[in-house]
């Protein structure tokens, strides 16, 4: 395979702050890498770093065989960049829109018309093209946003939340767009705050924090880090009788919390054990009225390694 | 009560901003002091100075301008959403636009005030010695023409920037009907008819004249038109100012 | 870079001013000044205050009010008269006025003598250099206003993901400012030449002098609203109209003035406007280009320091990742 994206020890400081401090990492063509952390972790200053319009105080990066620092016009022409913010001008037609910033990319004129139209077949706009985006909702105005990024047919397309705020069935068609791409051979950087859209999509996903990757792999490496495994919460009617040892050694079991009527079990994820620990509390005697299973998600490995939620 | 709030916070908003207070303060006295400097050669010594034409003249201008400010109050980019997002308040919507009138009047008075003040007895520009106050009233009601008439323009146009720029027109083209710049009397009679109609030349002789002949007959029906007007481009911001249209 | 400057023609209906500047403003202010300028010189009006006493003298330049009391001194300042005459004792009158003294003299000698003096008037300054200082103004007030799609980028982050294309920041900047040029150069110029041409109008210059230098300054204007685009984030045009009419008044832009100060002298003498003034009054006098050189060369450097801060400036906000 061959590698699309090269990063050595990126670095980028804002006076004293470290933004991004000394990240590495690369990735293979077709590729789709979720890059999930908090705010301020250092994903946007990545991502301009790796757009080009922000220089990096140290490190090596080479994107597409493109030395960064050497050849940063060859690295325009081969990256798609959809910003955070729509920056689409509201005034002229969405096709005129995504035709002015193919423009801007050494294209045959000839080709132009064919990938204008290309780009906005994929986000489903093609039968809005003669309309200002002063019309759009939220979610079209999204999708051209991405349009005005994959004109050009880059080689690598970097998307900076690109689904904020918008509607489900929006969010749902750019998931699939993105899909396509991949398929038409685009890797693909997404930085979200969505763990679903990550789930849906990604190859490989890294979490950065306070500048730095806490973590990289794919969802299962992931889980497997924080601890793969299944907590299980029953309310018991009466837990006089329930003897804790007896729960605890059956195999698979990791650990047993008993506290006012509330049992917790945790369990590595792959045993299934529930019909054993069932069986052991009638055994004991004990009836209960609700009980809740929770797996290890992406979202607990997040919480896990950073502290914080998502979305704070 | 609520209303003064807004007026307050309004008034501040406009003292933050630098470019407001300079082009409210500063601005008057250097254009006088420019323009004055200028032509100080065409004027004789004695009776009359440049500084004393271009004295009156140019805060005239300026207090006309101040539309500037009054859009700006209103619409600018980084307030207008704020503004705008009033309306979910349990006020009424007369109460928005009428808080930018009064702050922007206010500070326009406040600086007019201050700037009359100086000129008078800090460089000895005639304002009308003992008559300062009745200039000051003139002025004053001209800024309030100007800011109601800025708002007004935000609420029409909806948007500063092309508020401010419309409103440039009608202004520059009285004054220089009007005679900030230049006299007007025997440029013709397509000259002196328009100069008639401009608002502007009535208020710079209202101004002369009672400075240099204590003539107030120009005084209250200058002050009286002045009021109405402003009270059309407030009945105009009441008709015309629908801030559901800003939401989206 | 093409592709830059017919997006900005392409966003041009939605944005009404520039219209209204490129057809309303920059032909009215010029059709005025014509207008003016072209006026032929208008008589002297004087209220002469008299009781029974005809005027005593007669003149194409002067025109005589007689009246028997003293007008309102607000009329005096207001230009209604240039001067009010008083008969003292025969032959004898006092002169009201409040223009320079030379006028006063050469008033007072016209009704002792019944002439005017030979030097009464001041050289006055060309058609065609009086448009030009007014254009020369105009272009430089209106010149950020026909910039605004570049700081409206710069909000609308359009411009950062122009950035992120292959088009440097240089690039853009020249596309821009080309768009600046033509949307101030190309009415004027049409204007000019419709008055010229069609109705005949004098304008001082020949076609090929009023080329040049209506290049020239609209040149200068670009130059300069792309650098107060690039300088500043707020308020720009405010700023610019301000230092404009300032910069023009000191320069002489509007009219000539003898300012009796060396320092200011120093000051204006710095203004690329002062050059501008003397080649179109040279010119406009039957000199050419060539009779110019270091005029021209300064106007340039001018232009040329303007256009490299502001891209220079562009450039490194760019790197320093504020837009």
């Amino acid at each position: 395979m061959k590698t699309i994206v090269s990063i050595r020890n990126l670095e980028k400081h804002y006076g004293p702050k470290r933004a991004v401090a000394g990240i590495s990492f690369t990735m293979t063509e077709g590729e789709i890498l979720g890059l999930l952390g908090p705010n301020g972790a250092g994903k946007s200053t990545t991502i301009n770093i790796l757009s080009t319009i922000l220089s990096p105080d140290k490190g090596e990066v080479e994107i597409v065989g493109h030395d960064l620092r050497k050849e940063p016009l060859a690295i325009k022409q081969n990256i798609g960049i959809v910003p955070q913010d729509l920056a689409i001008f509201e005034e002229i037609t969405a096709e005129q829109n995504v035709r002015f910033f193919a423009g801007l990319y050494k294209l045959k004129r000839d080709d132009l018309d064919e990938l204008v139209k290309e780009a906005l077949e994929l986000v489903g706009l093609e039968d809005r093209k003669k309309e200002k985006p002063k019309t759009f909702s939220g979610g079209m105005k999204r999708r051209l946003n991405i349009a005005c990024a994959i004109a050009h047919r880059p080689k690598l397309i970097i998307m900076d939340e690109p689904t904020v705020g918008i509607d489900p069935q929006s969010r749902n068609h750019i998931l699939e767009s993105i899909k396509t791409l991949r398929e038409k051979g685009a890797t693909i950087i997404y930085s979200t705050h969505y763990m679903e859209e990550v789930e849906a999509i990604a190859d490989r996903i890294m979490i950065m924090n306070e500048g730095v990757i806490i973590a990289e792999g794919t969802k299962e490496e992931l889980i497997q880090i924080a601890g793969n495994e299944t907590i299980y919460r029953f309310e018991l009617n009466n837990s006089q009788n329930l003897d804790e040892q007896r729960i605890s050694q059956i195999p698979g079991i990791t650990n047993v919390h008993l506290a006012e009527n509330q049992l917790t079990v945790q369990s590595e994820k792959s045993k299934s054990i529930l019909h054993a620990i069932i069986a052991t509390l009638f055994d004991n005697g004990c009836t209960f009225e609700k009980m809740t299973s929770k797996e290890t998600s992406l979202e607990t490995v997040f919480l896990e390694l950073t502290g914080k939620r998502l979305r704070d | 009560m609520r209303f003064l709030k807004i007026a307050a916070f309004d008034f501040r908003n406009i003292i933050r901003n630098p470019t407001l207070l300079f082009s409210n303060m500063v601005l008057p006295l250097v254009l006088i002091g420019v323009m004055g400097f200028v032509t100080q050669s065409f004027f004789g010594s004695g009776l009359l100075s440049s500084y004393d034409y271009y004295g009156i003249t140019m805060i005239t201008l300026s207090a006309l301008l101040v539309i500037m400010t009054a859009t700006n109050a209103f619409m600018e980019e980084q307030v207008k959403k704020a503004n705008i997002r009033m309306i979910y308040a349990p006020i009424a919507k007369a109460e928005i636009y009428l808080s930018k009138i009064l702050s922007t009047f206010l500070v326009g008075t406040l600086s007019f005030i201050f700037i009359l003040m100086i000129g008078q007895y800090g460089f000895g520009i005639n304002f009308g010695g003992d008559h300062l106050p009745y200039i000051v009233i003139l002025i004053s009601m001209l800024v309030l023409f100007g800011s109601c008439f800025g708002t007004m323009m935000c609420c029409v146009l909806g948007d500063e920037e092309k508020a401010s720029s419309i409103s440039q027109l009608p202004v520059l083209l009285f004054s220089a009907f009007g005679g900030i710049f230049f006299s007007t009397y025997g440029l013709g009679k397509t000259v002196a008819f328009l100069s008639n109609v401009s608002p502007v030349k009535w208020i710079v002789e209202c101004a002369f004249r009672i400075i240099y002949d204590n003539d107030f007959t120009l005084l209250l029906p200058v002050t009286l038109s002045l009021l109405g007007a402003s009270a059309v481009c407030i009945l105009v911001c009441q008709l015309t100012f629908k801030p559901e249209e800003f939401t989206c | 870079m093409l592709t830059i400057l017919r997006n900005r023609f392409l966003r041009v209906p939605d944005k009404l001013y520039i219209i209204i500047i490129a057809v309303v403003i920059i032909p009215l202010v010029i059709g005025a000044v014509i207008y003016f300028s072209g006026a032929t010189q208008s008589p002297y009006k004087i209220a002469f205050i008299s009781k029974e006493d005809a005027p005593p003298v007669k003149h194409e330049l002067i025109q005589i009010e007689q009246m028997n009391e003293r007008p309102a001194m607000s009329a005096l300042v207001m230009g209604k008269y240039n001067a009010i005459v008083e008969a003292v004792e025969d032959q004898k009158y006092t002169v009201t006025t409040y223009k320079d003294e030379s006028f006063k003299k050469t008033i007072e000698e016209y009704f002792e003598t019944g002439k005017l003096p030979v030097n009464h008037t001041t050289a006055k300054r060309g058609i065609g250099t009086s448009i030009l200082g007014v254009i020369l103004l105009i272009a430089l007030m209106q010149g950020v206003a026909l910039t605004t799609f570049y700081p409206d980028d710069r909000n609308k982050s359009t411009f950062k993901r122009i950035m992120m294309s292959p088009l440097t920041s240089r690039q853009y900047l020249v596309a821009q400012g080309m768009f600046t040029f033509s949307c101030l150069f190309v009415p004027t110029y049409f204007v000019i030449l419709v008055m010229k041409i069609c109705f005949k109008i004098n304008i001082g210059f020949g076609l090929g002098a009023l080329t040049g230098l209506l290049i020239i300054a609209t040149a200068l204007a670009t130059a300069f609203s792309l650098f107060m685009a690039s300088v500043m984030n707020r308020n720009i045009s405010l700023a610019t109209s301000g230092i404009s009419i300032l910069t023009c008044l000191l320069a002489g832009c509007l009219f000539n003035y003898d300012s009796q100060s060396k320092w200011l002298d120093a000051v204006t003498n710095i203004l690329p406007q002062k050059p501008f003034m003397t080649l179109s009054q040279g010119m406009e006098g039957g000199q050419t280009f060539s009779d110019f050189p270091w005029q021209i060369g300064y106007i340039v450097g001018w232009i040329i320091v303007l256009w490299f801060e502001g891209s220079l400036i562009t450039k490194k906000k760019v790197q320093k990742g504020i837009y």
